[in-house]
């Protein structure tokens, strides 16, 4: 074996101890994927232990003067289309919404709302819901989360501030 | 099954993936502008406390808006140049997979949010294939493969696992829930397993075997494992099919060449000590 051999072998059987490990979901391992800017450190969980079992809707609302719209949903549905088993545009979208809803409402649990609504995934979304279509002389805008199983209500998960618009 | 077979396979269906993912982003690139979902003039935040300045604006080059889509565009050539890499000359092949990881990276590292399990497998296995292809030494390329192969069981068996241990996955009531979201659900199915309430039940169960026992195949190798992949490709084409997990496919499926070479490698080997 070459020396360039034994580097590679060794590179590779360190990522794979470092991947079989961090499939463990210990706080201890969180320190890795803190470090892991690219997603090079696998999660093969896979809708498990806890699948997602219910819809999630961002929704939105204007603030005209001093009175508030109709709750709005942000993003539109797409219906299915069978092209979507080969090419669905539409589903980074839904899933970059999905994620930065997820990490906000982990966070929403231990920040308080002055240094949460300095995390990247609310300023996303904030972000988001600014480019929405608004009502004519919005002063300002709020969001929420929202959960539905099929089967039961819609129920709110987070309500963001009311932030004003330029 | 030979190394520059295997290499070829792989970097067809890694090609695929990649021409698929590339072209939905820039269809829709309006998310990865200033307004968009994904704006990199947010997304940077995140690294304030991380980087020094000079390693952000070293960043802003690469992922502000509109310099991010010439990174796709170099990712989407090289995704047709993997595809069609038997071919071209080798030195295209060689420089595409250079590009193909670099532009990989980038994404990945810009775009915190929309990213999947496809996404994640393609990004390792063609950081894998690259460190193989650059060393341009068999030995490298062979190790590659093992650890491509070894991600890919990791991947299966972890996905059983933790479904095993779950009782919602046990008790079929994970996938019935599943089915019911408009994210990841299939109306016809949904309305099959309200008719057959033993459906998922059924269901969730040939999944936690198929994934547990994934290994299994592998280790017994030949036509089991052959057997074990035909399966998987239908899996994953169920996955396409009822959930819309449309690349899932292509990034499993750039494993399979390497899990199959691995195998074969390893009966040489054993076959050589008799």
């Amino acid at each position: 074996m070459t020396l360039t051999s034994n580097i590679v072998v060794i590179f590779f059987i360190g990522w794979a101890f470092i991947s079989i490990v961090c499939q463990f979901k210990k706080e201890k391992f969180d320190v890795l994927r803190a470090y892991d800017f690219c997603g090079l450190i696998p999660t093969w969980t896979f809708f498990a232990p806890n699948p997602v079992s219910s819809d999630r809707f961002l929704y939105y609302r204007d603030y005209v003067s001093d009175k508030s719209t109709e709750w709005k949903k942000a993003n539109k549905e797409e219906s299915f289309a069978c092209i979507d088993l080969l090419w669905n545009p539409s589903r980074r979208e839904e899933k970059a919404i999905t994620d930065a809803m997820f990490q906000l409402l982990r966070m929403s649990d231990s920040f308080d709302k002055d240094r949460l609504h300095l995390t990247t995934s609310y300023l996303t979304i904030l972000n988001f819901i600014t480019t929405r279509t608004h009502e004519p002389n919005t002063v300002a805008i709020q969001f929420l989360f929202a959960t539905k199983r099929f089967d039961e209500f819609t129920k709110p998960l987070f309500v963001s501030s009311i932030h004003a618009i330029p | 099954m030979n190394l520059p077979l295997v290499a070829t396979l792989v970097a067809f269906f890694l090609g695929i993936y990649g021409l698929i993912s590339t072209s939905e982003l820039l269809l829709r690139r309006e998310l990865l502008s200033s307004n968009g979902l994904l704006s990199w003039d947010i997304i940077r935040l995140h690294f304030n406390s991380l980087f020094n300045k000079r390693l952000l604006w070293f960043f802003d080059q690469l992922c502000s808006y509109p310099q991010i889509l010439l990174i796709l565009y170099i990712r989407l050539a090289c995704s047709f140049i993997m595809i069609l890499s038997f071919a071209l000359p080798k030195h295209l092949f060689f420089f595409s997979i250079i590009l193909f990881l670099i532009t990989n990276l980038i994404v990945a590292f810009r775009n915190r949010y929309g990213n999947d399990g496809a996404d994640q497998m393609a990004l390792i296995v063609s950081a894998a294939f690259c460190i193989g292809v650059i060393s341009s030494n068999v030995e490298c390329l062979k190790y590659s493969y093992y650890f491509i192969a070894f991600q890919a069981l990791l991947a299966y068996t972890t996905a059983g696992w933790a479904k095993l241990f779950s009782m919602q996955w046990r008790s079929g009531t994970a996938l019935k829930y599943l089915i019911s979201t408009q994210t990841y659900g299939h109306r016809w199915l949904e309305l099959r397993i309200k008719e057959n309430t033993r459906l998922p039940l059924l269901m969730s169960w040939v999944t936690i075997t198929f994934l547990s026992c994934f290994f299994i195949f592998f280790i017994i190798g030949g036509k089991v494992l052959l057997f074990g992949l035909v399966g998987g490709i239908f899996f994953h084409l169920g996955n396409a099919i009822f959930m819309r997990l449309h690349t899932f496919i292509w990034s499993f499926l750039s494993t399979y060449p390497a899990l199959y070479f691995v195998r074969i490698d390893m009966d040489t080997f054993i076959a050589s000590f008799r």
